[in-house]
């Protein structure tokens, strides 16, 4: 599925400590620890997007719940739902 | 659909009727059994090429635009008898993978009238049927062969104004293409082999540079002659059928080579939402696409949906294919022809009607290459890196969100010989490209959708025009961090010289929200930034003999701009813009601290940031702290185990 996750009999689960995480159709997002933070976390020479606009803003990163593994981020609305970035077909 | 009466007709020919066109033109084509042995293809295949290349070559040796002579924002194409991309350069990728639609719309539109005869160029510059943006201008040529139209070449450049409210042709204050430099259907522009004077007035007389647009007519124009006369002489020395066949065969190639390496990739689909901000001056909203690529077999279907247009950041769907496709080329198709005749029949595009990347007449369109389209490319860029990632064979050949924005910085003023100048700095060329799989990104690479494009020569800047930089620079905690982190980008930093000033108009996205993203935990590159450093003291510097290394070694009034702005620079503002970089690879924390050491060493990345996001702590002698940097990640980790579910704060 990607460097971090895998599909085995129709479960995403984790390449590094093998947690199950969802079924394959469903969002790993969802189903992953999530911090939700300010954009200018992304790196220190991102801006704070409240200078430009009024829009608010996140920077989310969704973290394996075995092992801690960074799985994923998103530069994103706050209040948008997590998108389901990567779903592969499983058979 | 336009609500504007009359205005459908100037639509792209997405759905090409070659009964639509006049009868009395007739194509060359090839019987159905004709047989080109492998070794000919192999040689005329590569034969095409280089009379690109050449083509190329000389529309860069007559322009005296440094925007095309330095920085090769260009390109140019050959196609087959119906104007299906063969071949193109390796400059600005979507300035090559409109000029079908453009060539279809001249075929049905202009064969009864005026007519198509041997000797004819037309000139476009209309976003609706096919160009870019209004710059992007497009010449283009049918060649042909005992009066049948055989082929066709093109060439696009930018040109630096086109007309308009303001500089460079980038209305920041407005909100439709009535402000803009107006969009010309394709026209006429040579006439059985003669530059027709009163077309080549209705474009100069618009424009704020006539003579930049003048030579940059002459020279699309060469560059197309001498293709032309490049083909007929392939053709005189191997058959009109055997060289038709060859373009058949190059299309036919790079179609069955892209949906073969397809269906070596999983079925799925990946999406990304992307955005850009600020659709006008004085605007404070950021503006959204969605993007769905699925892939079936050996098909690409992408699925577009967005917010509608708004101010000026629009493109069309020329543009919005342009940019899907781009990073399509680099990434699935890196070993075979970019002949884009062929890969569009793997591609399927459906899009919503009438937003922001398929934008209805008149939404606003003129900065469209380095706006929506420029975004379109980043949201592609996303889905195709996702889903060469879920293949391990594949994986090696994606590249994470890289030059994000460009940050485009129009001026005009009064130069050293006192005369009238106007450009657009082309210094954002090296932008950082994203991390990759297997390794690092390239740091200030350049572009990832203009391969051979090139950063403007400092020393040609400070030549052609009244400034004095301070520095061009490479910029430390640009990059994403990342396993992999991104490539490094650069920066900007200059006060005029031997003027009075200039006037500036700048306009970007990537400001409020950065959009060189990384994928599988790779963090996302720097946000763009301009400021003006007002009434500064860089005289007193420079008169005690010091040249600053740094915009934080000059003393004055900060004034931070925002992503769409006019303004003033005095003779004493120092100005400053830096540019994205490419986005991380993989889970920080993943990352050799030797690497992180290293990068600290070469101020890549900072102390502070190999401790806070690489959990890597740096000594002051440049050495690993391994003890340190075992417990700090830890730390990290421990602080990652204790975060709630999606949901969960709700």
């Amino acid at each position: 599925m990607d460097l971090h996750l895998a599909i085995e009999d129709g479960r995403v689960v984790c390449r590094s400590c093998g947690e199950d995480i969802c079924a394959a159709e469903e969002n790993y997002k969802l189903h992953s620890l999530c911090e939700r933070k300010p954009l200018t976390e992304a790196g220190a020479l991102v801006n704070d997007p409240a200078v430009y606009v009024d829009d608010e803003m996140e920077f989310r990163q969704f973290y394996c719940p075995g092992c801690a593994t960074l799985l994923e981020n998103e530069v994103i609305k706050s209040d948008h739902e997590p998108v389901h970035d990567k779903q592969v077909f499983s058979e | 659909m336009s609500q504007i009466p009359g205005a459908d007709k100037y639509t792209a020919a997405v759905s090409f009727d070659q009964s639509d066109v006049d009868s009395e033109l007739s194509f060359h084509d090839i019987p159905d059994d004709f047989e080109l042995d492998k070794v000919t293809f192999e040689v005329l295949r590569h034969r095409l090429g280089q009379i690109n290349d050449e083509q190329g070559t000389t529309l860069k040796k007559v322009s005296g635009s440094p925007i095309v002579t330095d920085a090769y924002d260009f390109n140019v194409t050959i196609g087959d008898e119906l104007g299906e991309t063969v071949s193109f350069g390796p400059y600005v990728m979507y300035h090559a993978s409109v000029t079908d639609l453009i060539i279809k719309w001249i075929l049905e539109h202009r064969s009864p009238n005026p007519g198509i005869e041997e000797g004819d160029m037309f000139i476009c510059n209309d976003p609706w049927i096919g160009a870019v943006h209004q710059n992007d201008t497009v010449v283009l040529a049918p060649v042909f062969h005992d009066g049948e139209i055989f082929s066709w070449v093109s060439s696009t450049l930018h040109q630096v104004d086109v007309g308009g409210n303001e500089i460079g042709s980038f209305a920041i204050e407005d909100d439709d293409a009535w402000a803009e430099a107006e969009p010309v259907p394709p026209i006429k522009l040579v006439e059985d082999g003669e530059l027709k004077a009163d077309i080549e007035d209705l474009f100069l007389r618009k424009s704020r540079s006539a003579p930049d647009v003048g030579m940059d007519l002459r020279s699309q124009i060469a560059g197309n002659n001498v293709a032309i006369d490049r083909i007929h002489a392939l053709i005189d020395q191997y058959g009109a059928d055997t060289v038709k066949a060859v373009m058949r065969e190059t299309m036919d190639y790079a179609e069955e080579s892209l949906r073969s390496r397809l269906r070596d990739l999983p079925d799925g689909v990946w999406r990304h939402v992307g955005y850009q901000d600020v659709a006008k001056s004085d605007d404070r909203s950021v503006y959204e696409t969605s993007l769905a690529i699925e892939k079936r077999d050996d098909r690409l279907i992408f699925n577009v949906d967005g917010d509608a247009p708004a101010g000026v950041i629009n493109t069309t769907y020329a543009g919005m294919r342009g940019g899907l496709v781009a990073p399509v080329l680099p990434m699935l198709c890196h070993d075979m022809p970019w002949a884009l005749g062929g890969i569009y029949r793997a591609m399927e595009i459906n899009t919503a009607d009438n937003i922001m990347v398929n934008a209805a007449y008149p939404a606003g369109t003129g900065m469209a290459a380095v706006a929506g389209t420029w975004h379109t490319v980043n949201v592609s860029t996303q889905c195709v890196s996702k889903m060469l990632s879920a293949s391990e064979e594949q994986e090696e050949h994606l590249v994470a969100g890289s030059s994000g924005s460009w940050v485009t910085m129009n001026v005009l003023g009064m130069d050293q010989r006192d005369e009238f100048f106007v450009t657009q700095f082309m210094d954002p060329m090296a932008g950082g490209w994203g991390a990759r799989s297997h390794a690092d990104g390239i740091n200030t690479a350049g572009i990832f959708a203009a391969p051979g494009g090139a950063a403007t020569n400092v020393e040609s800047n400070e030549l052609a025009y009244p400034m004095l930089y301070l520095y061009r620079k490479e910029e430390t905690d640009s990059a994403g961090a990342g396993k992999h982190r991104g490539g490094a980008t650069a920066s900007m930093c200059y006060v005029p010289h031997d003027t009075e000033g200039m006037e500036h108009l700048g306009s970007t996205f990537g400001m409020a929200v950065p959009t060189s993203q990384g994928i599988n935990g790779g963090h996302p590159a720097n946000t763009a930034r301009y400021e003006m450093i007002r009434d500064s003291n860089i005289r007193e510097l420079f008169e005690d003999g010091t040249m600053p290394a740094d915009r934080s070694e000059v003393e004055g009034e900060l004034d931070v701009l925002p992503p769409k702005y006019k303004t003033m620079q005095g003779p004493d503002d120092v100005y400053f813009s830096i540019w994205q970089g490419g986005g991380g690879y993989g889970d920080p924390l993943e990352r050799d601290p030797e690497r992180v050491a290293a990068d600290v060493r070469q101020e890549y990345v900072s102390r502070e940031e190999a401790r806070r996001t690489y959990g890597v702590v740096v000594d002051e002698d440049g050495t690993v702290d391994q003890e340190a940097t075992d417990a700090r990640r830890e730390e990290i980790r421990s602080d990652r185990l204790s975060a709630g579910m999606w949901g969960d704060e709700e």
